[in-house]
């Protein structure tokens, strides 16, 4: 409906003759929340829930909300000059949840073993239309269920608490005012042909790579709107756009190792990306390397100083520190044995304790929308359960200070700091939006190898290693090498993905040497301290993350093959290049297959 | 026979229907396609270059390239739930090493061969690039060849260290090529109108406030296969199905869940009903709930019933044709119950039963399970497999099992899963038959004679429905939906709700007393372990001496507490 009265308002003075339409779009203006049938489904719905849905002696509920998700997503992909797949979808999903009892205890964040899949939220697919009653009668329905599940969560977890512990002081949800927010709507437009010309044109680029074997590249297209109300008289509609572009490559060594690369491009709006010819500069690059790669010498164990650098230095940060921030009080478990299943932070219990080195600190801003003219995507004005965004200085000179709070309370922190963040299908949880690592002394990369170099020289090396790139198994596809659960952003992991970019740098004249075939043996948040030095280049790292506990398990295993595409919480790190004094790596064991036998078919003339 | 059990209830009647339509516009011969002659190219390439490269060679080499050519809208109450597009093309390259008698293939006993029955098929360019689908071709068959090398290694290890297997045939069954280049199938559909219509349709269930949820949806594939194996078979097939589907479920007041599902099945649009018979179906559906929602739960129940052909031909394909298809005959983990029953009455001797996917229609219907070569590129055959009663043949692929060397073109299987022996169109017969009427006077005598004061005519059955949608969480196992009391003493018949059936299947059949004249068509799509395929079940009505029901486990969920919205005034 508003998304008509739009388009009709940005063409009004094409269209001066369309007397009609001009008087409907200025009548209409003021009245933009009034007209938005999907908002006024979700507050008439959620009022009548309110008021009257109840069961007969029973309890009502004190708190309902609505998210919903609106998605128009196009995706492309095209492989060697030609379209593998160039689909347009619409879906609307809605999460639903009722909480009964109050405040302070109620049916939340309990897991026993018979509602072991009550902890994820009813997910359900509303109508995609603008139609009042269709929206109504799904609403309805998901909150009839909700309620249902709500009181039986709500007795089990009663129970439990009466027989088993002594109730916790702390309350269940935290009190927050309510904010109205109702951002206009943002509708990317494209010509799709366009798109997938660009699209051929790009992955045509790998016809110029014998080395290379498989090549994709594919592009995500995401005009999304966030909707999200609740019984406190929260009303919130902002966009949250999205484009991604990845460019994946793979090939095997001569003694068969496989070798990956790939690229990533986010941005919010498709004029963020870069022109082609940047594109298409970055991907004649990447694949060069790949081929580089092919020949480049496998690296045997090392056990040294490694420089971080570039996408390097910023994943270490994504992968090692940003799961651990959630100040969440862990839910209720029925069995300890449950516990495995709900990683918690790591840093949680270190509150006033150093985790990093004096001259780091880090800040998590989601209310920044771009570093250094390159956008973040881990911005967002208002969270998932429609606290506002607020910046949180998490750790001030390497001690931490803070953690990132959703309605989620714990002993020490009782309010939210606007970090509850939810996928289109799961509970929201805390989690980063955009992580700002610096410091305070920044040096530039040639200090920084200097110093690498000193170190090595210190330990009686030949050489130290840089690392430019890691592996992102939820774009590049390590297919089932790993154990679905043991990938993807979720805070159970311990080490670092796959390096990719591994150079050598020799310490008698500091040249650079490719080489290939290490993992990092062991990587854990504590291991962070031991940073010696950091750049004062910083490095902006855009990541689809699948946030933590049961649902980033159930992410990494749906990006199992590389096809994350545009799903997964936006989350953006900007970290400058770090020097740690001591990483192990290991070269992997275990059979290879060999080199395909005949040659690539297009190349073989 | 757990495991059996299993095995029916993987196999599942979904809602996403498949029919043939021919193309209309043209009358000319069809021609070989781009992608077919790439695939072609690229076979004998590899297979020149892997026989001279390769050690040991590859024996065979096949390319599947299965193009789905998709629109589906669905519609609630008046408003769009779904409506999208899409294309696709999916790879499977198999490479075999060994030979025919014993090859990669060979199944390994012990351990879990689970990941290689994980479906994983490659999309390739939609646009007929030959560069881009060789390059793929390429790197597919490099992989391929290269695990099945693996594979022997294990396979061959085995066969020195266990014990002999039971059923020493071959693994591969020889076969002549066959070439046949048919029409390639597209969907023309305008979406707009058919979303408008659907939205309409949909729009119907709004004056039923005790049918809390409902939908109308139109699926439309064109499915076109291409197959290249270095035998020198080539085969270029498209089939087209298009299904308008109307589904209703509701809760009674104890809260247990009701539903209810009509559909049409066409090769073609102009096959689908108009506006008048869509109506009267959703009609249909509605009296049927609103129906199911005031009957009295069914109570356990043991004796004589009627299963109308709908429901018999469900019941022959999950609890006979299951079992009768070849490559169970050879697994050491399946019960084999038909095994060693050739020759041997299995069912009443005056039933005959036979599968024939060459069939394109049946009592006015067309029937899904049509096809002319199979996913192996075998030629369809019609198979009698019951005659009069006596077991006379199985459901072969090329997987061959003791005295049966030959394929029968039943070797199916959906993209990115190994082909086994599948049902296409399992048509029973019966020799003597009697009018309907006839068959519900034997069933009151049935009773009287066991001294029942009822019998059961089971008329609508589930078949298993497994909603694809994603809006419909529930799968339902192999359940009747409508199901009538039949009185001894007279009285009305009386519709009951909730009954599962229970019991040894296979018992239904041995006491099949009597069939019926008229026989009716079940297209569906059936999922087993080489993934969902497009499949009927014709029978006739059988009248059966003995029958067991079990109450339906309920679920604890009452029914919506609030009406649902826009009836003011209205509480339940």
């Amino acid at each position: 409906m508003i998304r008509r009265h739009q388009l009709r308002f940005t063409l009004l003075p094409v269209f001066l003759s369309c007397v009609l339409s001009i008087a409907s779009a200025v009548s209409n203006l003021n009245a933009l929340q009034q007209e938005d049938v999907l908002l006024k489904a979700l507050k008439d719905e959620l009022t009548r829930s309110m008021e009257k849905l109840q069961l007969k002696d029973m309890e009502k509920p004190y708190y309902i909300e609505y998210a919903v998700t609106d998605v128009e997503m196009l995706e492309i992909k095209a492989a060697f000059g030609s379209i593998i797949k160039s689909e347009r979808d619409r879906s609307r999903l809605l999460r639903v949840e009722v909480r009964i009892g109050n405040y302070d205890m109620d049916n939340s964040q309990f897991v026993s073993q018979s509602l072991m899949f009550s902890i994820l939220p009813s997910t359900r697919q509303l109508v995609i239309e603008d139609d009042y009653l269709a929206l109504r009668r799904d609403l309805w329905l998901a909150t009839d269920r909700a309620y249902k599940q709500a009181l039986e969560q709500l007795a089990q977890k009663r129970a439990f608490i009466k027989t088993k512990i002594q109730a916790e002081e702390i309350p269940d949800f935290s009190r927050e005012k309510a904010i109205t927010v109702i951002d206009p709507e943002k509708q990317i437009t494209f010509d799709q042909k366009k798109l997938e010309e660009g699209l051929r044109r790009l992955s045509a680029l790998f016809r110029k790579f014998p080395a290379i074997y498989d090549s994709s590249v594919s592009l995500h297209v995401k005009t999304a709107h966030k909707y999200f109300i609740n019984s406190e008289g929260t009303v919130i509609r902002q966009p949250a756009p999205l484009i991604a572009l990845y460019i994946r490559a793979s090939t095997q060594a001569s003694d068969g190792v496989i070798l990956k690369h790939f690229i990533p491009f986010y941005g919010t709006g498709l004029d963020q990306l870069p022109p082609e010819n940047d594109v298409s500069a970055a991907v004649w690059k990447m694949a060069e390397e790949l081929t580089a790669l092919t020949s480049a010498p496998v690296l045997e164990n090392y056990l040294g100083p490694v420089l971080l650098t570039e996408q390097a230095a910023g994943e270490l940060f994504s992968q090692v520190l940003a799961p651990h921030f959630s100040g969440e009080r862990p839910p209720l478990l029925e069995q300890q044995q449950l516990a495995a299943m709900m990683p918690g932070s790591k840093l949680a219990r270190r509150l006033n304790r150093r985790v990093l080195p004096s001259f780091l600190t880090v800040t998590d801003d989601p209310t920044q929308k771009a570093y250094d003219k390159q956008p973040l995507i881990g911005f967002y004005r208002i969270d998932d359960q429609g606290v506002s965004a607020q910046p949180v200085r998490l750790i001030e000179k390497g001690v931490l200070k803070k953690l990132l709070m959703s309605r989620r309370p714990r002993k020490e922190i009782l309010q939210s700091n606007g970090h509850a963040r939810a996928m289109e299908i799961g509970a929201p949880s805390a989690q980063i939006g955009n992580l700002f690592v610096k410091n305070t002394e920044g040096k530039s990369l040639a200090e920084l190898k200097q110093e690498l170099l000193d170190l090595c020289r210190d330990q009686g090396l030949s050489f130290g290693l840089l690392i430019k790139k890691l592996d992102n198994p939820n774009i590049s596809g390590s297919g089932l090498s790993l154990s679905p659960f043991s990938m993807g952003g979720g805070p159970q992991q311990e080490g670092l993905t796959t390096p990719i970019l591994i150079y050598k740098v020799f310490v008698e004249d500091g040249r650079e040497e490719m080489v290939r075939g290490v993992n990092v043996g062991e990587m854990s948040v504590t291991m962070l301290k031991d940073i010696v030095a950091a750049g004062k280049d910083y490095y902006v790292n855009n990541k689809l993350s699948g946030g933590s506990g049961v649902m980033g398990a159930f992410f990494s295993y749906a990006s199992l093959f590389g096809d994350a595409g545009a799903t997964g919480i936006p989350t953006s790190v900007v970290a400058p290049s770090v020097l740690l004094e001591e990483i192990e790596l290991i070269k992997p064991t275990g059979p290879q297959r060999k080199p395909a036998i005949l040659k690539h078919p297009f190349f073989k003339k | 026979m757990k495991r059996r059990v299993k095995t029916s209830i993987v196999c599942a009647f979904l809602l996403v229907f498949f029919c043939f339509w021919p193309q209309v516009s043209s009358s000319r011969q069809p021609e070989k396609s781009l992608l077919l002659k790439a695939m072609e190219e690229e076979m004998n390439r590899s297979m020149k270059g892997l026989s001279e490269k390769g050690s040991p060679p590859p024996y065979f080499i096949n390319y599947n390239v299965t193009e789905t050519l998709r629109a589906q809208i669905t519609a609630s109450y008046g408003a769009l739930r779904r409506s999208s597009t899409q294309d696709s093309r999916l790879l499977d390259v198999e490479v075999r090493v060994g030979d025919y008698q014993l090859d990669n293939t060979h199944r390994l006993r012990g351990g879990m061969d689970f990941m290689s029955r994980f479906p994983r098929p490659v999309p390739i360019a939609v646009e007929d690039d030959l560069d881009a689908i060789k390059s793929v071709l390429w790197l597919e068959t490099d992989k391929k060849y290269k695990a099945a090398m693996e594979r022997l290694i294990r396979v061959k290890t085995q066969k020195t260290v266990k014990v002999k297997e039971e059923d020493e045939s071959a693994d591969f069954s020889r076969e002549s090529p066959e070439k046949f280049i048919g029409q390639i199938f597209k969907i023309e559909l305008d979406v707009a109108i058919w979303e408008k219509k659907l939205k309409e349709y949909s729009a119907l269930f709004s004056s039923y406030p005790e049918i809390y949820v409902s939908s109308v949806s139109l699926s439309a594939d064109a499915t076109n296969k291409y197959l290249v194996n270095s035998e020198g078979t080539v085969i270029q097939q498209g089939l087209a199905h298009w299904r308008l589907g109307v589904m209703a479920s509701t809760k009674a007041e104890d809260g247990m869940d009701l539903y209810k599902y009509e559909s049409f099945d066409a090769r073609s649009l102009d096959g689908l009903p108009g506006e008048k018979k869509v109506k009267q179906a959703i009609e249909l559906v509605v009296k049927d709930l609103l129906a199911l929602r005031a009957a009295p739960v069914a109570e356990p129940y043991t004796g004589p019933a009627i299963l109308s052909g709908r429901a018999a031909g469900v019941f022959f394909h999950e609890i006979f044709g299951h079992r009768i298809e070849g490559h169970r005959q050879k697994s050491e983990e399946e019960g084999q119950t038909f095994t060693k029953k050739i020759n041997q009455l299995v069912l009443p001797d005056f039933i005959s039963v036979y599968d024939d996917p060459t069939q394109k229609r049946m009592e006015d219907e067309d029937l899904s399970g049509h096809y002319l070569y199979d996913d192996e590129g075998v030629k369809a055959q019609r198979v009698i497999i019951v005659e009069n009663g006596i077991l006379k043949n199985f459901l072969m692929s090329r997987s061959p099992v003791a005295g049966f060397e030959k394929s029968n073109g039943h070797g199916r299987k959906q993209a990115g899963y190994r082909a086994v022996g599948r049902q296409g169109n399992l048509i029973v017969e019966a020799s003597k038959a009697v009018p309907e009427e006839k068959l519900r006077e034997l069933l009151i005598e049935e009773c009287k004679k066991q001294d029942k004061p009822f019998g059961l005519i089971f008329k609508d059955i589930s078949g298993g429905f497994t909603f694809t949608g994603r809006q419909i969480p529930q799968s339902y196992a192999v359940r009747p939906i409508i199901v009538y009391r039949v009185f001894t003493d007279g009285r009305p018949d009386e519709l009951v709700r909730g009954a599962d059936l229970i019991g040894t299947p296979l018992v239904t059949f041995s006491k099949i007393l009597a069939c019926g004249e008229k026989r009716e068509v079940f297209n569906g799509t059936c999922g087993a372990e080489s993934g969902g395929v497009p499949v009927s079940a014709v029978a006739p009505s059988v009248l059966t001496a003995e029958i067991e029901i079990q109450k339906k486990e309920k679920s604890p969920d009452r029914p919506p507490l609030l009406p649902p919205p826009g009836y003011k005034g209205r509480k339940k």
